[in-house]
């Protein structure tokens, strides 16, 4: 049971990363920048440079998290550990908040949360991207912005992954799909850039799905706080 | 914010855009020359040029030709 309540829980985490708009969209102007200016074989190298800048970061990411946690099991046990728990849920509700009113900005588009000076200078290094290096470091900064989302995530998934004892070592192979999922969004992304759609496509069901995956976010991130207050306080 | 016109930017730009949207180059060149001639006759009548008025005289301009082309111009700092 114990087992099964850490996998779901691992599950609507990697849900909620999965649906982050941010990283899918930075990778979407770059892509087209690319096709734009530089060959097919060019762009397939730069975007698969990018990916694996994402995948760097997140196992740096889980792997610095995962390490924290142990610690944090290892010397604070019991009574820290349910501070932990209030204090996560407490901030998954704020996140569930979040999600509904400050994740987009109002407007036709999706622009996001964060400042438009920010997004501009985004904007401006995707513009002037020339080599694998620039697209590896833009796909390690991609991941930056929306910590304010994904960090309690990826520490939630990590707390559940150190409490599967009686699978260890089985348990750190559940890193695995949590450094994946960062990228799948990306790769669902090339493979619809590689089969003939184009950034307009692209962009215009972002738009149109803007509205759902708000509402999908909050939920999960609603859900996420019940079960981790009622099966780990 | 007052904008001062350079053809070259714009042309670069747009070229880009079009050949990330898959448009084949001649009938590129062929709307962007149109976007630009449009462009210098709404100059011709104004004294003065703002981003915004910029932006939209070229969004509209595609639209005659290409929705692709003009929604991309049109929304593409509204991505992130």
């Amino acid at each position: 049971m114990s087992i099964l309540t850490s996998l779901t829980i691992i599950a609507i985490a990697l849900l909620i990363i999965v649906f982050m708009y941010f990283m899918p969209g930075v990778f979407a102007l770059f892509y087209h920048y690319c096709h734009g200016k530089y060959s097919k074989t060019k762009t397939k190298r730069l975007a698969n440079a990018f990916i694996l800048g994402v995948f760097t970061i997140s196992l740096c990411l889980l792997l610095l998290i995962l390490s924290s946690t142990f610690i944090f099991n290892t010397y604070f046990k019991k009574a820290a550990t349910n501070y932990f728990v209030w204090a996560t849920t407490g901030l998954l509700l704020a996140l569930a908040v979040s999600t509904i009113f400050f994740y987009f900005r109002q407007g036709d588009g999706t622009e996001l949360f964060i400042s438009r000076k920010t997004a501009d200078r985004y904007l401006t290094h995707i513009k002037t991207i020339k080599d694998t290096s620039d697209a590896f470091c833009l796909g390690i900064v991609s991941i930056i912005p929306e910590l304010l989302f994904t960090l309690p995530l990826y520490i939630i998934v990590c707390y559940e992954i150190t409490r599967i004892n009686n699978l260890y070592p089985a348990g750190i192979f559940l890193l695995v799909p949590c450094i994946i999922t960062p990228t799948i969004p990306l790769v669902i992304l090339q493979t619809r850039f590689k089969c003939g759609q184009n950034l307009a496509n692209i962009q215009r069901s972002r738009v149109h799905n803007k509205l759902f995956t708000r509402i999908v976010m909050s939920i999960s991130y609603l859900v996420l706080a019940v079960l981790i207050i009622s099966l780990r306080g | 914010m007052k904008q001062n016109f350079d053809e070259n930017i714009i042309r670069k730009q747009l070229v880009i855009d079009a050949k990330g949207l898959d448009i084949p180059s001649g009938a590129a060149e062929l709307f962007i020359n149109k976007v630009l001639q449009a462009v210098k006759a709404a100059i011709q009548s104004k004294t003065t040029l703002t981003n915004h008025d910029l932006k939209r005289i070229i969004t509209k301009e595609l639209q005659k030709y290409n929705s692709d082309f003009a929604y991309i111009y049109k929304n593409r700092d509204k991505i992130i």
